[in-house]
């Protein structure tokens, strides 16, 4: 199996809304690797075909941190957090991939799986309260046999900064 | 956010280097960021509250096992922290 890359966009102003559409529908799975940060604690959710996942998505979160060495698993009930960003720092930035499998498919219900960590010691911000995470683990279906052509990826508050990164592949079978 | 919100679509149905638009969001992506905005504020004042009630519950906790005669060593190791 390999990785095809499709593109990658690199941004040059904030930004609130990256939108990839008409995806091309001859791979496997569609692999999003991203690179972000904001000028505040912040999460990022993710829209599929336009919709937003807050009806229909189910998911189970699994977070790890170090400091004190934990673990939990959530049941989140808000929005679809995807994963969590960080505060706006030259060197931070919340690093995630993002795999949605059978994404062209037609017939299953769209599921989504994902790891996230962060350049630093701080974590990734899921709880606005201040409690980060090293590692994030996010796993769901969407309730939607749709295939999927487009991924919209935006902040819960304010801007993505300059310099975030969206990188888009498919799995192929070479 | 900035002063005028604004997207980045990659039309991937497009060849490479004429993929990337910058726009406004709508009318209704701004109602829609408005929203999950007030969502995330009552998510982050829930999230205090059963942070705030789980800290006084382990403390209070800690205290009992205390009254009991248990060292702070002896707490540590029964409740992991």
């Amino acid at each position: 199996m390999g990785l095809l890359f499709l593109d990658r966009v690199t941004l040059t102003s904030p930004t609130n809304l990256v939108s990839f559409d008409n995806i091309p529908q001859t791979g496997l799975d569609l692999v999003v690797k991203s690179s972000v940060q904001s000028s505040t604690y912040n999460n990022v959710v993710m829209k599929i075909n336009g919709y937003d996942l807050s009806t229909g998505y189910k998911n189970k979160v699994l977070y790890l941190r170090n400091n004190p060495l934990d673990g939990a698993v959530a049941d989140p009930s808000g929005p679809p957090v995807i994963y969590g960003t960080e505060v706006a720092d030259a060197n931070t930035f919340g690093n995630a991939e993002t795999t949605i499998f059978n994404y062209a498919s037609t017939y299953t219900k769209q599921t989504i799986s994902e790891f996230a960590a962060a350049n630093s010691s701080e974590g990734l911000s899921y709880s606005t309260v201040g409690i980060s995470y090293n590692s994030y683990f996010p796993a769901g279906y969407f309730s939607s046999t749709a295939a999927v052509s487009r991924v919209d990826f935006a902040t819960i508050t304010g801007d993505f900064s300059t310099g975030s990164t969206f990188s888009l592949y498919i799995t192929t079978e070479d | 956010m900035s002063e005028i919100p604004t997207k980045l679509i990659v039309d991937l149905s497009k060849p490479v280097g004429e993929r990337e638009t910058i726009v406004p969001l709508t009318a209704e992506e701004i109602a829609e960021a408005e929203v999950r905005q007030v969502e995330a504020e009552a998510r982050k004042e829930a999230e205090a509250l059963a942070l705030a009630e789980k800290q006084a519950a382990k403390e209070s906790a800690n205290s009992k096992l205390a009254a009991l005669g248990l060292s702070a060593e002896e707490i540590a190791a029964i409740t992991g922290a």
